[in-house]
């Protein structure tokens, strides 16, 4: 390369640079950014205990959402809050009238940044509700959660993508959903 | 533009020479935006906001050298994939070169990236980095392979940095260079399956496939298919085999319209011959004579398989793969022209001599032999340069104590140091352009002639036959 185009690209690069910098201090930043140390402060005694039924549950199971992920027996869930899978069914009534729900929490899942654990309800066979029992909030998390509790309404699986930066969330949180769902 | 009609046509002048060299900067720009463009994306996606912490740091450090590392891995593979459109602008040695200097901060970059991405997560653990390590490796396959891949990557360039080359047979470093092809295969999967910037991104996700795709089908079909097609679809044969002086043998090529090769004089082809031991290795030869319907390489003996090409059978099938460089006409901006040789080196000069567009006296050919009656080619050189009233000069003598490119001066001579005698041999030299072929000390030799001379870089041409 000739010095003079050197120079000239070297000055367009760092400028373009500059600009993209610049771009990128105005954008909305990433979801969200993993890397910060998670504290796991409130939920710590909580997966701590739920730890053992966690393990249970093999890793890199992720990406199927139609595999129901192996169930742990419910023991060992001394989180004490967690109730059991409680169906308000409607005794084989004539009159279809009242809708089919059933409520289930799913096992404590745990994972690198903590420890995801979600509620999920289900109308007539359809996901309806998903709340979030145990989850780190931190590191904007809790948008995340957010995003994929509307991704999981829509889709009514967890057959759906990634969020940038929180795949290791994304993964723990599809799998407790799973988890759920394999319990109704 | 050369173009080549009936009669020769070559357009030369400073326009010609700004044109090539406008070319060789837009495809090294080209090089570098297409390692620059992911960086740039990521920065301008926010990838630089919220560095707060170690851990965050750590993380832009991983994603950057990621991004950064695998466009670059991108271009070190596309400078040897043997694409005609860069091959034509850099040539084959200069792109080889370039692939070669990009190897260890390719490795050290992704070096950088495993590292990194291993710290950041056990920062955000807070556990020691071994463990997140084996955590990540176990529970993710892609992880796996890839760190797999990353220590392959390691294998090859430590067994391509110069102390291992010297040690190691050509075999042993080929083979396992052929890893390499692997090592980049198995990291593909962690890009696109946990990659987030990738997965973030649809355009760059895109922008990563189209490159993958664009150099693994370069290399799929320039370095394998396209040379094995043209060789049966041409029925590509040796058709003479001529011993020459000096432990030389010509090798005359022919094959159903094999001059839709395009081959040019002063290029040279890698050569495959089918026959037993033989095959699993290409060489590189010069052409040496103007290519037209067959094409003839001149090839010395030096050890491994060049020896045993003297005893090749006519019919024994080959493959040729090029052609290649741009030793040639392609980069001849001046009228006058040096054409400089030593040894075999004279193979692609002899060629040139025959076919360059020249007046009477335009070109003048030095041809460095220790012995006339043991000089390649130098009968047929000696009758072109007279058919076509080139000057030349067979330089004859045994070789300086010390450096040096021409004979050693006798007792009696005056002392004149080595630029002073080219000028005198080529007094148009410095409105030549020069090209040079011999071995690698020789060459050096006459360049730093032509560094006292001052001739521009840009004017000078190039060509090892040992590399």
């Amino acid at each position: 390369m000739r010095v003079g185009t050197r120079i000239v690209a070297t000055i367009v690069a760092s400028s373009s640079a500059l600009v993209a910098w610049s771009i990128g201090q105005q954008s909305t930043p990433p979801d969200l950014i993993l890397v910060q140390a998670s504290p796991a402060t409130t939920d710590s005694s909580a997966s701590a205990t739920t730890k053992p039924s966690a393990s249970a549950t093999p890793p890199a199971d992720n990406t199927a959402g139609a595999t129901p992920a192996p169930l742990a027996p419910a023991t060992g869930n001394t989180a004490g809050a967690r109730p059991a899978p409680t169906s308000t069914q409607a005794p084989t009534a004539p009159a279809p009238v009242a809708p089919v729900v059933v409520s289930v929490t799913s096992d404590a899942i745990t994972y690198k940044y903590g420890t995801v654990q979600v509620a999920l309800t289900m109308t007539d066979g359809a996901i309806t509700s998903v709340k979030m029992v145990q989850g780190d909030a931190s590191n904007g998390r809790a948008d995340a959660y957010t995003s994929l509790v509307d991704a999981t309404l829509a889709a009514q699986s967890t057959n759906y993508g990634n969020i940038s930066g929180a795949t290791f969330t994304v993964d723990a949180f599809k799998k407790a959903v799973d988890n759920a769902l394999a319990k109704i | 533009m050369a173009h080549q009609t009936a009669a020769k046509q070559v357009v030369l002048g400073s326009g010609r020479l700004l044109g090539i060299q406008r070319r060789i900067d837009a495809v090294e720009l080209l090089g570098w935006l297409a390692v620059l463009i992911p960086a740039l994306s990521y920065v301008a996606d926010g990838g630089l906001t919220n560095l707060s912490d170690a851990g965050s740091w750590f993380e832009v450090i991983n994603r950057l050298s990621a991004l950064i590392g695998t466009s670059m891995l991108l271009v070190h593979m596309l400078l040897i994939a043997r694409i005609p459109w860069l091959e034509k602008t850099l040539g084959l040695d200069k792109l080889t070169s370039h692939h070669k200097k990009l190897g260890k901060p390719v490795l050290y970059l992704l070096l950088l990236h495993t590292v990194t991405a291993v710290v950041s997560y056990s920062i955000a653990d807070s556990v020691n980095p071994l463990v997140t390590l084996i955590g990540l490796v176990t529970d993710y396959p892609q992880l796996l392979l890839a760190t797999v891949g990353v220590v392959l990557m390691i294998v090859v360039v430590i067994s391509s940095i110069r102390a291992a080359r010297r040690r190691m047979s050509y075999e042993a470093w080929y083979l396992i260079h052929l890893v390499s092809y692997v090592a980049v295969l198995v990291a593909i999967p962690h890009q696109f399956e946990l990659g987030s910037e990738l997965l973030a991104s649809p355009w760059l996700n895109g922008y990563f496939i189209a490159l993958y795709v664009y150099v693994f089908a370069n290399v799929v079909w320039f370095r394998s298919l396209r040379p094995v097609v043209a060789s049966l679809l041409m029925n590509q044969r040796i058709t003479q085999v001529k011993k020459e002086a000096n432990r030389t043998t010509s090798l005359t090529i022919t094959g159903r319209r094999i001059e839709r090769l395009g081959a040019e004089a002063g290029q040279f082809f890698m050569l495959r011959v089918m026959a037993k031991g033989m095959w699993w290795r290409s060489h590189p030869f010069s052409v040496s004579a103007s290519p037209s319907k067959e094409i003839r390489f001149t090839i010395g003996a030096r050890g491994d398989d060049t020896a045993k090409i003297q005893d090749l059978e006519p019919g024994t099938r080959v493959i040729l793969e090029g052609p290649f460089g741009v030793f040639s006409e392609a980069k001849r901006t001046r009228q006058q022209v040096t054409l400089i040789a030593a040894g075999i080196g004279i193979a692609p000069i002899r060629a040139l001599a025959e076919s360059m567009a020249a007046e009477p006296g335009d070109i003048t050919v030095i041809y460095r032999v220790t012995d006339t009656s043991d000089a390649a080619l130098l009968d047929e050189v000696k009758r072109i340069c007279q058919e076509r009233e080139h000057d030349l000069f067979v330089l004859t003598g045994s070789r300086p104590n010390g450096p040096g490119f021409m004979p050693a001066q006798q007792e009696g001579e005056r002392q004149q140091p080595e630029y002073q005698r080219l000028l005198t041999i080529a007094p148009y030299l410095l409105e030549s352009d020069v090209y040079i072929c011999g071995p690698g000390p020789w060459s050096e030799s006459v360049l730093h002639a032509l560094g006292k001379l001052h001739v521009a870089k840009d004017h000078i041409h190039l060509e090892e036959f040992s590399w």
